[in-house]
């Protein structure tokens, strides 16, 4: 058991590393501990990666089926993201060192410094950022835009709803299927319904339209923290240490805290410190929470945002080429009014830069006659997700110890009005939609699994106010938000964790 | 180290006893043309350098001397004079299951013949089955090409035949050679359950060809008379009627006891079947759902990665009702109720992610646009395409492989 008079920071995804960030730069010392190890070189990227890989390019099935064939292996609900760009085994040792069982609920986590983020969608919303937890994240919000660096339009239709004066970066260039809707939108506007362009942690400067961005972004333009990762990890005040698991946090004497620790080699250590921050992500921070206050056995809601994707036909793009440069991440995004006053939110996709099988498998002919429609309607294809607010999602989490180790079983499901609400926010869209020249396709809606479109959160919503579990012990990621808005949270939780992380630096440096 | 002198090595049954015997530690010396000792049949056994331990026979002459007889036993006795000479403790003639003096076909007479020359100690006649399996060569090859077919018309359908794996053949013989098992007279070695050629047919059909056979049986009595009409008008006739008259004039010969002196265990030949050509199967099967999926014939790699990926899920490969991208569509479950249990679906799964990249242009993808009047007559043209199919695919998809 070693002593350390730092700030032990557990995690190092996208929370973490803004903890990290804020701590460092008010040069406190730093042990920052994180599970995995750094993740595989990005992909090697040409300008038509995508389109070139299509049209037959040598080894062209490396990049699109990865030379483990892993992308065409059997899947199942999840992303196809967690099929194409993860690497083999990207999600297994979380769940290994996570789960205890699982009911209708897909758990997915990475042990990989940085976490979901090495291939997330980048997409980048802010809440409301006087209402959180009391806290006022306006400050929080501006400093992690600036240092992510946000594409998209500071004056949308949605500029107040996304956060207000965030992007510095150009918009992506919308593909030839989504020019017409864009335009469009400001002169047929629908009650009920605003598009606009997303925000993205996207240096869209160094994008060049390859579409592959589901594939692994090559051109490094897409934020994963790998870059700011690294610069931390070399400074003199931060003790780096990756593939290395917290296992256990027990509470020591006189306000310190121990923590068991597992190196990737098997070996044991243990660290003792007066200060922990939590960032572990939105599953194992409840999970060596919920341990250290010993509140085993105990159900907890755990929120995510129940999703439905749909596909959409735009009938003027009907044989049309597929576009050589395209991007594979969102291109539109909206708000629909839903009741209650709340908002579902979605975004909109290319189908292009999709991988056509996914589209094959979902539509109801014969396999050849999938084949064959999907290979003339793609061109004309959009697809899109549906969000609806976290409260709809109706999950359980618990902690309970096997093997003297905690571990979750989580429990999924949503709320009875869901799939109503769902019926009636697809429809409102799909009149909305209609008149910008983008046809709903019938029978396309599809419920996402509960866990299965990975945002979750809000575990330890009524356990750790303003991110303090007890004396010395934070939590800072997803985890401790209040609850979960329809738009993703990832943004707002790195917001959230840097505000926690300099009320954290202020109490340390008044008891120092 | 033992030596065995091996005739005919360059046969079905002789490359594989050659490679069976340097496998368990013999040194092989095959007499031949181009062999280790130049040598021909009739000829006895040149002088040799060093002392070997046991002789197979494996070499046949097919030709016929012009009297219905053939020089086949008379070479064997110069062979076996010689042999005996040069104090070869062990000699083992391959003979057939089909071997009797009045046997209906020269091939039986003549080996009958030489099993007759074998009447010392250490001097053994085994009689042989219908070999299968291995790379596909002599009767085998025949065999395997008549079970490619989709429709077989065949006499002799409900013979009924002892078949025994190439290797187990090479393993018995070996056996006798190194002395295990009777030292005189003639021993079994063929399939102790004995199918009907139709059967047995089949069952190649299936597990080599992945496909069911459908025979079509004539009756095999006029048909040897015809074959005999035949052979009297020219020679082609004559190897006709030599060998229906060898499956006319097959009987079963008992032989699990001398099997198990052998200590032989015969596997079924369905199951070795399947197991040698898993990955043969397996490529077809690829090659024919990638076609279905992709409408253009899959490339080399592309079904490799097919096997690779089948492989690496442990998939046994399907006996598909037919290999042909058109008759396929018939049998897709693909969006039928049930489809998500069938054993195709995930394979079709597979086959549609590998299109992605099937070497060349994927089929999946139009990167050139072919006008919007093209495209929805297309469409017009799948959804009638499709509307016509579902009636028999709703009846052929029941159809589990």
């Amino acid at each position: 058991m070693t002593r350390t008079s730092s700030i032990v920071v557990v995690g190092a995804g996208p929370t973490g590393l803004t903890v990290v960030r804020a701590l460092a730069e008010a040069a406190l010392p730093v042990l920052w501990l994180e599970a995995g190890e750094e993740p595989p070189a990005p992909p090697r990227h040409t300008p038509d990666r995508l389109a070139g890989a299509r049209l037959g390019a040598p080894g062209a099935w490396k990049t699109l089926l990865r030379s483990d064939l892993g992308a065409a292996t059997p899947a199942d609900l999840r992303s196809p993201k967690l099929r194409l760009a993860a690497p083999p085994g990207f999600t297994d040792g979380f769940e290994h060192e996570n789960l205890a069982r699982t009911d209708n609920f897909a758990a997915i986590g990475a042990l990989t410094a940085g976490g979901l983020a090495n291939l997330w969608g980048a997409f980048a919303p802010a809440w409301d950022a006087t209402a959180l937890n009391g806290l006022d994240l306006r400050g929080s919000y501006a400093r992690v835009a600036k240092w992510m660096g946000l594409a998209g339009e500071n004056d949308g239709p949605l500029a107040s709803w996304l956060g207000e004066g965030l992007c510095t970066r150009r918009s992506l260039p919308l593909s030839p299927l989504f020019t017409p809707v864009w335009a469009g939108a400001g002169k047929r506007p629908s009650p009920g319904f605003a598009l606009d362009r997303p925000r993205l942690a996207v240096e869209s400067e160094r994008c060049d339209g390859c579409g592959a961005c589901l594939w692994g972004c090559g051109a490094g333009a897409v934020w994963d923290g790998r870059a700011e990762r690294a610069r931390l990890a070399a400074l003199p005040n931060v003790d780096y240490r990756p593939a290395t698991a917290v296992e256990r946090i027990e509470a020591g004497a006189e306000n310190i805290h121990r923590l068991d620790c597992r190196k990737a080699d098997g070996s044991r250590f243990g660290v003792e410190t007066s200060m922990v921050v939590l960032a572990a992500g939105a599953l194992a921070t409840p999970r060596l929470a919920l341990d250290r206050l010993g509140r085993l056995g105990e159900e907890v809601r755990i929120e995510n945002n129940p999703a439905l994707s749909f596909a959409l036909l735009a009938p003027a793009r009907l044989g049309a080429p597929l576009p050589q440069t395209v991007t594979g991440l969102a291109q539109l995004c909206f708000r629909q009014d839903i009741d209650h006053g709340e908002s579902a939110f979605g975004m909109l996709y290319d189908a292009g830069a999709l991988p056509a099988p996914d589209l094959i498998q979902a539509l109801p002919f014969s396999r050849a006659g999938n084949r064959a429609a999907i290979r003339l309607l793609m061109p004309a294809m959009a697809v899109g997700f549906l969000y609806l607010p976290g409260r709809c999602s109706d999950n359980r989490l618990r902690v309970e110890r096997i093997d003297g180790m905690p571990r979750l079983t989580l429990r999924g499901g949503t709320t009875p009005d869901c799939p109503e609400a769902f019926r009636r926010a697809a429809r409102r869209m799909g009149r909305a939609l209609r008149p910008l020249g983008l046809w709903l396709l019938p029978g396309s809606t599809r419920p996402t699994p509960p866990g299965a479109e990975c945002h979750y959160g809000a575990a330890l919503a009524g356990i750790a106010t303003d991110g303090c579990l007890t004396s010395g012990l934070y939590a800072a990621d997803a985890s401790v938000l209040p609850g979960l808005e329809s738009r993703h949270h990832t943004f707002t939780a790195m917001a959230n964790a840097d505000c926690i992380a300099r009320k954290v630096a202020a109490i340390w440096t008044e008891s120092a | 180290m033992k030596t065995l002198l091996l005739t005919g090595a360059s046969g079905h049954i002789g490359r594989a006893v050659a490679r069976r015997a340097k496998a368990t530690g013999w040194r092989v010396v095959g007499l031949g043309r181009r062999a280790d000792l130049e040598w021909k049949l009739g000829q006895p056994l040149p002088p040799l350098s060093h002392s070997a331990d046991a002789l197979i026979h494996l070499a046949h002459d097919w030709a016929e001397d012009g009297r219905g007889g053939d020089g086949n036993a008379a070479a064997f006795g110069t062979l076996l004079e010689s042999a005996r000479t040069q104090a070869i403790g062990r000699i083992v003639l391959a003979s057939t299951v089909s071997a009797r003096a009045d046997a209906r076909n020269r091939y039986g007479r003549a080996k009958f013949a030489m099993e007759s020359l074998l009447d010392r100690p250490g001097e053994t006649a085994a009689r042989i089955g219908m070999v299968y399996g291995g790379p596909p060569a002599s009767q085998w090859r025949g065999l395997a090409r008549l079970a490619a077919l989709p429709l077989l018309p065949m006499v002799g359908t409900n013979t009924r035949v002892q078949p025994i794996h190439v290797e187990e053949v090479a393993d018995g013989l070996l056996a006798l050679a190194a002395g295990q098992g009777p030292t005189t007279g003639v021993v079994g070695l063929a399939g102790t359950t004995p199918i009907t050629l139709g059967a047995f047919l089949r069952l190649v059909a299936r597990h080599r060809h992945g496909h069911p056979l459908l025979l079509l049986p004539l009756p095999l009595g006029p048909a040897c008379r015809i074959a005999d009409l035949l052979a009297r008008l020219h020679p082609a006739g004559e190897r006709l009627s030599e060998r229906l008259n060898g499956m006319a004039g097959l009987t079963v010969l008992p032989c699990g006891d001398d099997l198990d002196a052998l200590s032989l265990r015969l596997g079924d030949p369905g199951c070795r079947l399947a197991e040698e050509n898993r990955r043969r199967l397996t490529a077809a099967e690829g090659r024919a759902l990638l076609a279905m999926v992709g409408g253009e014939r899959p490339g080399r790699s592309v079904i490799g990665r097919y096997v690779r990926l089948a492989e690496a899920a442990g998939w046994k490969p399907l006996v598909l009702p037919t290999h042909h991208a058109v008759g396929l569509r018939l049998f897709d479950p693909s969006g039928l109720p049930g489809a998500a249990r069938h054993p195709l679906a995930p394979r079709l799964d597979a086959a549609t992610r590998l299109l992605e990249a099937p070497g060349g242009p994927s089929p999946l993808y139009d990167y050139r646009g072919r006008g919007r009047a093209a495209a929805l007559l297309r469409l017009a043209l799948i959804g009638a395409g499709e509307a016509l199919l579902l009636p028999l695919r709703l009846i052929l998809s029941r159809w589990r492989p």
